[in-house]
């Protein structure tokens, strides 16, 4: 799922300067998994920012809503009534979220509360790590499950750095060396064979993040 | 230093809080003047946004009175509304409001002495501190 | 909404008439009350009857006292509560003795009254009534673990018509007590005692038994348990327990290295077998005459009492039956169980000696007999400490005592908390031990604390005690005090399953709020969200505020009721 973290609070506040009347939308799906922008954070927030504007003297009016989520067309138009009768908005849904509704509501300056940190997989409660950087041509059939692209710091593709020691990667020193993990899983499943596979270079600039907008079009879907 | 009686919310809990509370009532101890109390069956009831609220509309301070680490009757109550304090007070300090002014104090159940000391303190620091500037 | 009633309690007379007399205008203002009534002693035991005489007569459905503290009247309000015209949980409580009536001058102890009294109103006005709910239980009891915790247990719930399903992990019965032979109380024969109890497991109708047999999976809360056990030959079949009893046991375990291999380095369970198969002196071992016990305990557990109290048995026997010298060393004498301060004076009458050390004692092998060195503690300066030199041909070793290595499982499958150390965790060591951190499931004996065998039956009646008490009308009546989920908010972050300290919430396919009320909506239109067991819900709030989604309210004090007690008046944000 989309984790992400809540932006530091003067950050917030200065995108909100010059306002006096905002509203700060939730996101009901990820990121209140991730407790950054459910409706829970968006109470803590919008309190929080009162305070800090009164403080200085600026008071601060803010509604508070929460869609279950903010990335399809009719949940975003869910907000116009109140979109009508603010300033601006803080969106604490992931990049998406503000994205859809800054294509719906042109004239309205729209904020993101939330920096969008990465796809990620829960490991224990209040832990989560990085798993998939959406590179469009997955590779998992071939390294055992484990994606050398998200959790090799290098992307290598045919195994591991000469700076990998003792299962652990030389560049982020917490971090276990992908490579490592592939070569034990699957030796554990007995598919060591695969490794002598060659996995040839992504193709980043043709059909990757670097080759422009991605889009996915279902042309049987179309109603 | 303004000369003022702090607004003091007192979150109590069913196990440590409200009988100390009872205690120091019942030994007729002097309260602070400016005393709210909110009484929850757990420390762990208590939520962040009920404490900011509590500054956001006019208290000067906060205080929750809840049972030690280990006591708790729930097990972990004690522990969770820690955790939430500790976000709180990163907000707190980025906001520029002071961290003393959402504290926890542990008790157990005859802790009456104990609690009015506690709030009689926090009135003190709430006097030297000044009133809330987000009132 | 109804009219609210006013019961003023003069507290025999502690709150003053004319302090009274100046509150009435105050109260006849407000538009909602019902009417006002004073009375003596509100704490008196026939204060229910003559206010539930009073409530009949008005159109009043709420009502609050003005009087001292919440304590004194919520625990007997509460218990003839639901007799009364009245919800309990629409009721609160000014107390305007402890809060405002002293110490301050009279003027502010009126407005502060007022104030008190106010509040109160505003919080008895935002609060809904709560009902019980009563669900049918079966008289069916699933035993995990046939040792004689889970022996007791089964043959105390068969005599009382309860049904039991006792699953053991091994061929037999016993479980520890199978080492045992010799009680310390009387002497007496360990095993014809068991013996008898597991013949009468076997031949008791209400008893089901189950060998080789092991709990593959739960689900469920208490008096609907599910689960489902594989026996031996793999075929799996499913019970439905309304209440759990777990009865484990724990591992002894030994380190054998260097000279602790020897043979002739020995353990309590093969000391109390040959102690129990020599008919007469003298004792053999290996082949040789033994003269000379060397009882080396304390090494590994110095806070269990079961080395002391087996030690000084032995040592009697040994002393006495088969005329051998006993030398018992140990870190402290434990008698603290019934009958052992006796034992061990006979014991040192008989010619054992003891030695309390702190530096481990040091072995080597000298012309075929062990050498034991220690330091003599028993003067008070350390300079003053002798070295004693012991020459012994047997040492029994004490074993250290281990969590059974099933604890993991059982604690992951029915969802009950493991302690530090690896031994099941009872709920709160102010309550009843034998209650785990879930309601409806039991922990006794050595799989929470390794225990001598009267204590483990002392806990198995208090087990006992507690299952015959529930499950004997066939119903559980309960309040619906408890935290409820609003199936549409909830995102299925997995938050609440993982904090509630009573495994009490699952994630379930159900449809709408108010779940407690509406039965029988089709699996269809059901989705899955988080859903707590009022059953099983101990009404703390903890999940309440660790929802992201604010999906969980907590039913007898929501956020509105929070807030109002801060002085806050609610309002929906919108």
């Amino acid at each position: 799922m989309i984790k992400a973290e809540q932006k530091p609070i003067d950050e917030i506040l200065r995108s909100i300067d010059p306002y006096n009347k905002i509203l700060l939308s939730g996101c009901g799906a990820c990121v209140t998994v991730c407790h950054a922008g459910g409706e829970k954070e968006v109470g803590l927030l919008a309190s929080a920012l009162r305070m800090a504007r009164k403080k200085i003297g600026k008071p601060l009016e803010v509604l508070e809503a929460t869609a279950p989520r903010q990335c399809e067309p009719e949940f975003a138009l869910e907000f116009s009534e109140m979109i009508e009768k603010v300033e601006a908005v803080v969106s604490l849904a992931c990049g998406v979220g503000v994205q859809t509704l800054v294509r719906h509501f042109p004239k309205m300056p729209i904020f993101p509360g939330v920096n969008t940190t990465f796809l990620g997989e829960t490991i224990t409660h209040g832990l989560w790590e990085e798993r998939c950087q959406a590179c469009g041509n997955c590779i998992l059939d071939k390294t055992g499950g484990i994606c050398p692209i998200s959790r090799c710091a290098k992307q290598l593709l045919n195994g591991p750095c000469g700076g990998s020691s003792k299962g652990k990667c030389e560049i982020k020193k917490e971090a276990d060396c992908a490579w490592q993990l592939i070569y034990d899983r699957l030796n554990a499943l007995g598919q060591l064979h695969k490794l002598e596979e060659i996995i040839p270079a992504k193709r980043w600039g043709v059909e990757s993040r670097d080759s422009g907008l991605r889009r996915i079009i279902r042309e049987d879907l179309k109603i | 230093m303004v000369d003022f009686d702090p607004k003091i919310i007192a979150f109590c809990c069913d196990q440590s809080g409200y009988p100390s509370l009872d205690m120091a009532n019942s030994l007729r101890l002097n309260f602070p003047k400016n005393v709210e109390i909110v009484r929850v069956p757990c420390g762990g009831r208590i939520e962040a946004h009920h404490l900011l609220r509590a500054l956001e509309t006019g208290a000067d301070g906060v205080i929750l009175f809840i049972c030690y680490e280990e006591n708790c009757q729930f097990l972990r109550g004690n522990l969770r509304v820690k955790g939430r304090i500790l976000y709180l007070h990163k907000i707190l300090e980025k906001i520029g409001i002071e961290k003393e002014r959402i504290e926890v104090c542990y008790l157990a159940t005859n802790n009456g002495v104990k609690l009015i000391e506690a709030l009689n303190r926090k009135a003190e620091e709430l006097k030297r501190l000044g009133p809330n500037p987000c009132k | 909404m109804g009219q609210i009633a006013v019961f003023i309690d003069r507290m025999r007379q502690t709150i003053p008439n004319s302090f009274i007399e100046k509150l009435h205008p105050i109260i006849k203002e407000i538009p909602e009350i019902g009417f006002i009534s004073v009375e003596e002693d509100l704490t008196s035991s026939d204060a229910i009857q003559r206010m539930s005489k009073r409530l009949e007569q008005g159109s009043v459905d709420r009502m609050i006292i003005i009087g001292g503290s919440p304590k004194n009247y919520e625990s007997s309000f509460h218990r003839f509560g639901f007799t009364t015209p009245l919800n309990p949980y629409q009721f609160s409580v000014a107390n305007i003795k402890q809060q405002s009536l002293w110490n301050l001058p009279e003027e502010e102890s009126l407005k502060k009254t007022k104030e008190i009294i106010l509040k109160s109103i505003r919080i008895v006005s935002l609060s809904k009534p709560i009902h019980t709910q009563t669900i049918p239980i079966n008289p069916e009891v699933l035993i995990i673990g046939g040792g004689i915790a889970g022996i007791s247990v089964a043959l105390a719930l068969a005599q009382s018509g309860i049904h039991v399903n006792l699953i053991e992990k091994e061929k037999v019965l016993g479980g520890g007590m199978n080492e045992l032979r010799i009680f310390y109380q009387d002497l007496g024969d360990a095993q014809k005692w068991l013996e008898e109890k597991i013949s009468d497991v076997t031949s008791n109708q209400n008893i089901n038994l189950f060998t080789q047999t092991e709990l593959i999976y739960l689900k469920g809360h208490i008096g609907r348990f599910e689960a489902k056990v594989r026996k031996f030959d793999e075929t799996e079949i499913i019970l439905h327990p309304s209440l759990i009893v777990v009865a484990t046991g724990f591992k002894r375990e030994i380190q054998r290295e260097g000279i602790f291999a020897h043979r002739r380095v020995v353990t309590f369970s093969e000391i109390e077998k040959l102690i129990s198969e020599t008919k007469a002196p003298p004792l053999y071992w290996d082949g040789r005459e033994i003269q000379t016990v060397t009882f080396i305990i304390d090494r590994v557990n110095e806070d269990i009492k079961i080395d002391s109290i087996n030690a000084i048995k032995q040592a009697l026997l040994l002393q006495n039956r088969f005329e051998c010298q006993v030398i018992i060393l140990c870190k402290d004498v434990k008698v603290s169980s019934d009958g052992m301060e006796r034992l061990y004076r006979r014991a040192r009458q008989e010619g054992v000696i003891f030695f309390k050390y702190e530096e481990p004692p040091k072995l080597s092998l000298v012309n075929g007999q062990f050498q034991i060195d220690i330091k003599d503690t028993s003067v008070i300066k350390k300079e003053d400490q002798w070295s004693v030199s012991i020459l012994s041909d047997l040492i029994v070793l004490s074993e250290s005592f281990k969590p059974n290595p099933s604890n993991e499982k059982i604690s992951r499958l029915l969802g009950i908390h493991l302690g530090d150390n690896g031994f099941l965790m009872e709920d709160n060591p102010q309550l009843l031990r034998i209650r785990s951190n879930r309601r409806g499931i039991f922990i006794l004996g050595g799989c929470r604390f390794p225990q001598t065998l009267s204590e483990t039956l002392i806990e198995g009646n208090a087990v006992s005690e507690e299952v015959i008490r529930f499950l004997r009308n066939g119903t559980y009546t309960y309040e619906l005090s408890v935290a409820e989920v609003d199936p549409q908010k909830c995102a299925l972050c997995y938050t609440c399953p993982r904090v509630c300290p009573h495994s009490a919430i699952t994630i379930e396919k159900y449809a709408e709020r108010n779940i407690y009320i509406t039965y029988g909506i089709p699996e269809q239109n059901q989705w899955p969200a988080a859903k707590v067991d009022p059953a099983a819900c101990f009404g703390c709030g903890i999940c309440v505020g660790e929802c992201p989604a604010k999906a969980i309210t907590l039913r007898h004090q929501p956020d509105e009721l929070i807030l109002t007690q801060m002085g806050i008046n609610y309002k929906h944000n919108s």
